[in-house]
């Protein structure tokens, strides 16, 4: 026959399953949230609704965890306080570009455009103003 | 831009057949330029170095509105990569730059 394990506490654990469960979805819905935005320049550059998604997913997470002693709920919150610290080497270590300084004047240059023709900065500039707009890529 | 006789450019280090399917896909309306292994993005200072997929050298995003006199008379430039000037903002520095007088 075996002995049930005695609480080391006269009252069990508080259980917060809903919190625990509430601090996932906030986790998932973090770069989704991001992702849903990024036509918005201003929350395309900050971040806003991943970083609040993200707080919440955190306060939501570790103060479930802080009595409730299932291994799971530990194993999640401590997840979450994993992806929040990749969230912040990510936001200010990877992303972070090396610093540029265009010159004062435009150099002139030749470039194909999309159907081989090429493009001289100075004759486009004899017609009017040019926007010049660079990108990283095609993805 | 097109009213003040100008228009738009956009660069990237990508090669001639990503320009085209970037440029049908997204249904651009201006002219997308590659800049692919040449020293232009040197000549701008917007060269990042081992900043592609690849590992390749890829331009900083930047928005640069150039006067007619090849003047750069306002720059934006990212410093993360998710930075972008927003379109309300470039709207503005042409405006003010460029005003179209009316009539």
């Amino acid at each position: 026959m075996t002995v049930p394990p005695t609480p080391s506490a006269s009252r069990p654990p508080p259980r917060r399953t809903t919190r625990i469960v509430f601090s996932l979805v906030a986790l998932i819905l973090a770069p989704l949230s991001w992702w849903w935005s990024i036509d918005d320049p201003y929350l395309r550059a900050s971040g806003a609704t991943a970083w609040m998604m993200l707080a919440a997913a955190l306060f939501l997470g570790l103060s479930a965890a802080w009595r409730d002693h299932r291994r799971w709920v530990r194993a999640v919150a401590g997840l979450e306080l994993l992806c929040g610290v990749l969230f912040l080497w990510a936001f200010f270590g990877w992303a972070v570009l090396p610093a540029a300084a265009p010159p004062p004047r435009a150099p002139d240059f030749t470039l194909p455009d999309q159907d081989g023709h090429p493009v001289t900065l100075s004759s486009e500039l004899r017609a009017g103003p040019q926007l010049l707009v660079f990108f990283r890529g095609h993805w | 831009m097109r009213a003040r006789g100008g228009g738009i450019l956009a660069i990237s280090a990508d090669d001639l057949e990503e320009a085209r399917s970037l440029r049908a896909e997204e249904e651009l309306p201006f002219r997308v330029l590659s800049a692919a292994g040449l020293p232009l993005l040197d000549d701008y200072g917007l060269a990042h170095p081992e900043g592609g997929l690849e590992g390749e050298t890829i331009a900083i995003p930047a928005e640069l509105l150039v006067a007619p006199d090849g003047a750069i008379v306002w720059q934006h430039v990212a410093g993360r990569i998710t930075d972008r000037a927003p379109p309300l903002r470039i709207l503005a520095a042409i405006d003010e730059h460029f005003p179209v007088r009316g009539p």
